[in-house]
């Protein structure tokens, strides 16, 4: 006797995607917040790199120190090197971070499903669905293999504010009166015939404690544009700028003040120099 | 001693260390034979392959006490033939004007060329004469006549 409607034999193998249970998930959000816990030593190691470098830059240039540019110049490369080597992990935590957050969003989303029972089982066994496993390993090799990659940690590096500093330091001290790479072309800085001014642009001193207006770059001894804005908003002493500033628009310019540095030992070594010869 | 006097002090280091060709540029001496920092006296040249190359014109430059704050004020002698010089002598040049383009960080220098500039290159829009005025507007054969005529009374003007 043949029996037509006798269903397939059920498959009770474990299909290829499950839901996850809510245990997975517990174990998988401690594993991100360990992984953030890492973000956050991260942080406190570049605060601490931070500190010794205003500690190392205030002594240098409270007490002269520039017998030796070459190994202040060596400080700051040493530096640089390891700050660029913790912000490519950084940035690589970030996105991990980035792809743990998406997974999360993902798994919330789906949840509530069904418990896979053997009523059920058949419907997962059809399911193309992307597991967890797959879903992870696809966006990391997604993030490791971007062609972008190596553009993206570049720039991440440049941006960071300390590393700025730092690069700007290193090439000061080579360099002290040539404008940054990236000022070149820039307008607004004050420049003559290609060479930095190490002088206020109103009483024509050399910079002794400069500030740095944030709102168009300008560069002034603190003394002096203080008591030329007193308590008011004017328009920046220099010629053809249109900005307007206040006091609290200035910040010290720690940058400008190495400049000077910087300059007047290599000038004092080059008269010594002279002397000898 | 007072941002005037100190920034005026650098002024002259950097003018006497590096100015631009054919000009001068130089405090007075006041009575008792210092010199006196507020008060400049220079020459001007007029630019080459124009009417007023011939001249190298005298200017006196007073500045205030809270200069470079205020503008200095720039002066030819009276009744000098220019569209924007008014008979008493004063310039009228947007840069030397604190309502206008004055900023603290415009040095002497930068005035001379500035005057220098005026000269050739007048300003259609400010009149401060009647006669040069006129005669560039309507009549630039006798404005270019009178013109080389001063250029030739400026000749051999200097320090």
């Amino acid at each position: 006797m043949e029996v037509d409607d006798t269903p397939d034999m059920l498959d009770i193998s474990v299909p290829r995607y499950l839901p996850m249970s809510q245990e997975t998930l517990k174990t998988f959000s401690a594993m991100v917040s360990a992984r953030e816990d890492n973000l956050g030593r991260i942080d406190s190691i570049l605060r601490s790199i931070k500190q010794d470098i205003d500690k190392y830059v205030e002594f240098i240039i409270g007490e002269n120190m520039f017998e030796n540019i070459g190994y202040t110049r060596d400080f700051m490369i040493v530096n640089l090197q390891s700050l660029e080597r913790i912000l490519i992990s950084k940035y690589e935590l970030e996105n991990w971070k980035a792809i743990a957050f998406e997974i999360r969003n993902n798994l919330n989303q789906q949840i509530p499903e069904d418990p896979a029972t053997l009523s059920n089982l058949q419907q997962y066994h059809d399911a193309n669905d992307e597991t967890l496993n797959e879903f992870i390993r696809r966006r990391v090799d997604e993030m490791k293999n971007s062609p972008e990659k190596d553009k993206n940690i570049r720039e991440y590096v440049n941006k960071n504010d300390l590393y700025q500093l730092l690069k700007n330091m290193a090439f000061v001290i080579e360099k002290p009166t040539d404008p940054l790479p990236e000022e070149q072309d820039d307008d607004d800085v004050a420049m003559a015939g290609g060479v930095i001014s190490l002088k206020d642009p109103m009483s024509l001193h050399t910079f002794k404690e400069p500030v740095k207006s944030k709102k168009c770059d300008h560069v002034f001894e603190k003394s002096v544009i203080e008591e030329y804005l007193r308590n008011e908003i004017k328009t920046c002493p220099v010629a053809g700028c249109e900005g307007r500033l206040a006091k609290f628009d200035l910040r010290s310019d720690d940058l400008m003040l190495l400049r000077v540095k910087v300059f007047e030992a290599k000038q004092q070594a080059d008269d010594f120099e002279i002397e000898t010869i | 001693m007072s941002l005037a006097k100190t920034r005026l002090q650098e002024e002259r280091k950097l003018w006497r260390k590096d100015h631009p060709f054919g000009f001068f540029a130089k405090p007075e001496k006041s009575a008792d034979g210092s010199l006196d920092l507020t008060n400049w006296r220079a020459g001007i040249p007029g630019r080459k392959d124009t009417i007023w190359e011939e001249g190298i014109y005298p200017i006196t430059i007073n500045f205030p006490n809270d200069y470079p704050s205020k503008p200095p004020k720039v002066k030819f002698p009276e009744n000098f033939y220019h569209p924007n010089v008014y008979p008493s002598g004063t310039v009228c040049l947007s840069i030397l004007n604190e309502e206008q383009d004055w900023r603290p960080a415009i040095t002497i220098k930068d005035i001379v060329l500035g005057v220098q500039e005026l000269l050739s290159d007048p300003n259609p829009d400010s009149p401060a004469q009647e006669p040069a005025w006129k005669a560039f507007a309507k009549d630039k054969e006798l404005y270019t006549r009178k013109v080389k005529e001063q250029a030739k009374r400026y000749q051999n003007y200097n320090a």
